[in-house]
């Protein structure tokens, strides 16, 4: 029962029911009335205390039948699921979870406390008193010891069904093969009852039996043998003395196991059974060994090997590219045929497998519904959560990674951006505040937003901190936009008090920081009085991406061709006009970069360079190559630590030919590009 | 790493088993603990805006692994591969993790033990290497060895 | 061997029950729910069936219920699980046409001396 392979699958499963039952919990506290909700914290606390005992976590499972044993005087209807009860189960709910996580470093007298609580809730004048669940490991059945009857040498026993228990799928000649495997034993069939042909129904019972039985058993031994049907029969067991035995005129004193009448074929050992008599009558069995591959609609796989999986795919991607690379150069046409077939199971298998790593962001969402509801009872702000696009779905990995980002902007949002009641009710808002937590696919990307209702960013106060940390020369001009930007700046943060929720460490540039290791960037709106958005922009995956090859002097690069707008020719004008470094795009300027410049490229230029438009949110820029190969299936290695301060490229791949080529950051060449454009636009004021 | 390589030096009869490679005219003793691998040259993708010493990144069995060479680090002068040419992959801290790091050498002698008790206390004559690039130099068949600070190095 | 639905909705038991009743040579068909339960017994038509009570959608009771409406299923070997030690829930499953239980926790070999004892080759 110890493998660690299973406890690991409980623990994976209870984090789950946890959701479950925490989900259930806290929309109890909205709608306390729905049965369903009742229904599915219960079912969860029942599942967690039956596998928890099945796995050895006896803590678990005794403190959860507790828990359970309270929490079903909710689901009869005897009490109601108060907000305080809530509260209590909430904790509950937590102790349970540190049982199971870390059951060393957990006390014990919490977990009494808790239950004592439970225990006032749910019956103010009774303390409830509940058996312990059985440990683990420890039977269920009966003992088979034997006891007092060890002095039986053996037992007549007279069997009588109800006439319904075959239907209910117990055959008497299993019993009769359970207690021959006791010792030896002799069974007469009894056949007074059976009725005549037309009064016969096929399924019920008409035997009776008697049995012999050479054993020195226990009674509890026989009758564990009928405990499924012991309240659907009359069972009398009379022990029998060696003298009793041994009395020639006994059936039991024949040669024991030897059928003397057709009708206790019973009797005979299993092995002697006919198997075709037995089969014949139940045509079913003949279709038992039909494929049962729509058994499992879900499966549980380790992360690890998902990851695993990717690499491979990566790998294979890579393999593949190489292997279509010689094929071009091949004559052969089989070959040709072969690099197309395995270049498309490649990337149907890629997109499989991408698939299975994508991940509803819902399982995200679910579990900032507890961050909302602590922090508004800590901070004494009702605040409502509203989320919505939670079937949107993201690479896991991308899912975890934005759970603390997003943790710390709920937090923020609540700390500092919900006011106070009174402030509410003097601004003429609602007196609860609102978060709402929106997730939406928009093209390559994915959009999430945190939203709040309240007062807005403090434009005042984030540039006297910004003075005061000298980023900024007192009275500067500065578009507010731009002034909100210093909230993204290490240890930047304008907590008035360090409160016990936000303030501690983490800041905004962290948030900033860890989703732009994502490949991801963020943008922060507001308006005071009425909130602030903060949107998250993420792309779908972080293993392979399709890209824009491209050729810059000898180099070749890779852009994400979710970037890609266009691809133009730099026209002789545009050359010509490299003092001023824009294009014209049916009317709009835009402006470009000269790659061979930022890439140090050798060699003389190609004399039609082109130019690739790409985009980030509103920006468009153009990058201006010596070549445009075609699009690539580029598999994202990062970049290493050695090169942390090469910002203008966010990766690496491996091409057909094993050579390594370097992805293009597209936001860092956007912004390095405008900034350009804007020193242009100064040089020429000047 | 380090510090199992560290351990190395210390511990017992004070001998550490390295890999001896030659730059320039001088030898680098590299402790065996920390190669990886040593691999013929292979193409190597530069990477525009880099630490000079760390110009370029190549594939080592699928990993992007960046190219460093210590020529520069030691301002010896640049010369062509030749047959003798080899990439000598190296597993280093770098802020507490693991990096795998591929170092051009112009040639690869053997793995050997050098001992640390014909540690020279003295850096030679005319050389303006800084000294924190440098764990210590010893003697190996008559021969003075730098026995380099990787991770200084590359820092 | 017989074919065996293991119907619960927690994965871990499910894997118990396999693990207790593939040594044995017995195949272990799943369901996470009741109604799952229900159509993979329709389809599969195992050779016994091993129910949770306490299940989301059709709990267990309801399926042995549905089972047993129905006449092919009749005879057919139905336990449920079970961590009540409380009688009235193994009667109420025995009225709805249960032919035995077994109470959680249990150890693999209980399980698999059960399935023997209601199962023959």
């Amino acid at each position: 029962m110890s493998s660690p392979d299973w406890t690991e699958s409980f623990r994976q499963e209870a984090a789950e029911l946890f959701e479950t039952l925490e989900g259930a919990l806290l929309d109890l506290c909205e709608k306390p009335d729905d049965r369903e909700l009742v229904d599915s914290a219960f079912r969860a606390l029942h599942t967690i205390k039956g596998s928890g005992a099945m796995f050895g976590f006896d803590k678990v499972a005794n403190f959860t039948h507790e828990f359970e044993t309270a929490f079903d005087r909710v689901r009869k209807g005897e009490i109601a699921p108060t907000r305080e009860l809530i509260t209590v189960a909430l904790a509950a709910k937590d102790y349970i979870r540190a049982l199971i996580e870390a059951p060393d470093s957990t006390d014990t007298i919490i977990g009494d406390g808790i239950l004592d609580d439970l225990r006032r809730f749910v019956s103010p004048s009774a303390v409830m008193e509940s058996p312990p669940l059985q440990p683990a490991g420890a039977p269920a059945a009966t003992d088979r010891g034997t006891d007092d009857d060890t002095a039986v040498a053996g037992w007549r026993l007279h069997l009588e069904f109800e006439s319904h228990i075959l239907r209910n799928g117990s055959n008497p000649l299993n019993f009769l093969d359970d207690l021959s495997k006791l010792g030896p034993c002799f069974a007469i069939a009894l056949t007074d009852d059976i009725p005549l042909l037309d009064a016969l129904e096929p399924e019920d019972c008409y035997l009776t039996w008697d049995v012999t039985l050479h054993a020195s058993c226990g009674r509890e031994v026989i009758e564990d043998i009928f405990m499924f049907v012991i309240d659907e029969m009359t069972l009398t067991a009379t022990p029998l003395s060696r003298s009793d035995l041994s009395h020639p005129a006994e059936p039991a004193a024949q040669p024991p196991m030897r059928a003397p009448e057709p009708h206790a074929a019973a009797a005979e050992p299993p092995a002697a059974k006919t198997k075709e008599a037995e089969r014949a009558p139940d045509p079913r069995r003949e279709e038992t060994k039909r494929s049962d591959d729509r058994a499992i609609a879900t499966v549980r796989v380790q992360a690890r090997r998902l990851d695993e999986m990717m690499d491979r795919v990566g790998e294979l991607v890579i393999a593949q590219a190489r292997l279509s690379q010689l094929a071009a150069a091949s004559s052969d046409a089989s070959i040709k045929l072969i690099a197309e077939e395995i270049e498309r199971l490649a990337g149907s298998l890629r997109d499989t497998t991408m698939g299975a790593r994508m991940v509803p962001i819902g399982s995200l969402f679910g579990r900032f519904r507890r961050l909302v509801h602590d922090l508004s009872r800590d901070l004494s702000k009702p605040v409502d959560l509203i989320t919505s696009g939670e079937d949107t779905e993201l690479d896991k990995t991308m899912i975890e990674g934005l759970a603390d980002p997003l943790v710390h902007l709920i937090r923020n949002a609540i700390d500092h951006g919900i006011e106070q009641t009174d402030a509410r009710n003097a601004a003429g808002k609602t007196e609860k505040g609102r978060i709402e937590l929106h997730a939406i696919h928009s093209g390559a990307q994915v959009l999430v937003t945190v939203r709040d209702n309240g007062a807005g960013l403090n434009t005042a106060r984030i540039r006297a901190k910004a003075e005061e940390q000298g980023l900024l020369a007192p009275g500067a001009e500065l578009p507010d936009a731009d002034i909100h930007q210093f909230l993204f700046h290490p240890g930047f943060s304008t907590a008035q008090t360090i409160s016990a929720l936000s303030g501690r460490g983490v800041g905004m540039d962290v948030v900033k920081r860890t989703i732009e290791t994502m490949r991801g960037s963020i943008d922060m709106a507001t308006k005071p009085g009425e909130g602030t958005t903060v949107t998250l922009r993420l792309p779908l995956t972080l293993a392979i991406i399709e890209g824009l090859m491209i050729r810059v002097g000898e180099g070749r690069y890779i852009i994400p061709l979710s970037a890609v707008e266009e691809c133009v020719e730099l026209t002789a004008d545009d050359q010509r006009a490299r003092g001023r470094n824009f294009l014209n795009i049916r009317g709009d300027l835009v402006p470009f970069l000269m790659l061979r410049d930022i890439l140090q490229a050798s060699g003389s230029p190609d004399e039609y360079q082109k130019t690739i438009i790409v985009s980030t949110g509103e920006t468009r820029v153009g990058l201006v190559a010596d070549q445009i190969i075609g699009s690539h299936q580029t598999v994202i290695k990062s970049l290493s630590k050695l090169h942390s301060d090469v910002t203008i490229f966010s990766g690496a791949t491996i091409l057909g030919d094993g050579t390594a080529a370097l992805i293009l950051d597209v936001v860092q060449l956007v912004a390095l590009a405008q900034a350009h454009a804007d020193k242009q636009h100064l040089n020429e004021a000047a | 790493m380090t510090q199992q390589s560290e351990h190395a030096a210390v511990d017992g009869d004070q001998t550490i088993q390295v890999v001896m490679i030659g730059l320039g005219d001088e030898k680098f003793a590299l402790d065996a603990a920390i190669v990886r691998e040593i691999i013929d040259p292979v193409p190597a993708t530069r990477v525009a805006g880099a630490k000079p010493f760390v110009h370029s990144i190549i594939n080592v069995r699928g990993n992007i692994v960046p190219l460093a060479d210590l020529r520069l680090r030691f301002g010896m002068p640049l010369t062509d591969a030749s047959t003798d040419t080899r990439i000598v992959v190296i597993e280093t801290q770098i802020d507490n993790e693991p990096v795998l790091v591929g170092l051009t050498a112009d040639k690869v002698y053997e793995v050997t033990e050098i001992s640390r008790c014909d540690t020279q206390q003295t850096p030679r004559v005319g050389v303006s290497w800084k000294s924190e690039f440098i764990r210590f130099i010893t003697k190996w068949r008559d021969e003075f060895v730098i026995v380099p600070n990787i991770e200084r190095i590359l820092h | 061997m017989a074919t065996i639905l293991a119907v619960d909705d927690s994965p871990s038991i499910r894997q118990t029950i396999k693990v207790a009743l593939e040594p044995a040579g017995h195949t272990v068909i799943e369901a996470a729910d009741g109604r799952a339960g229900l159509a993979q017994a329709q389809s599969s038509r195992p050779d016994m069936v091993i129910t949770d009570l306490n299940m989301p959608v059709l709990n267990g009771l309801e399926l042995i219920r549905a089972l047993r409406g129905q006449a092919c299923f009749s005879g057919l070997p139905i336990i449920f699980l079970t961590t009540e030690s409380n009688d009235t829930m193994k009667s109420e499953a025995k009225d709805a046409g249960a032919t035995g239980w077994i109470t959680k926790p249990f150890r693999p070999e209980q399980l698999a001396t059960i399935v023997a004892r209601l199962v023959r080759p």
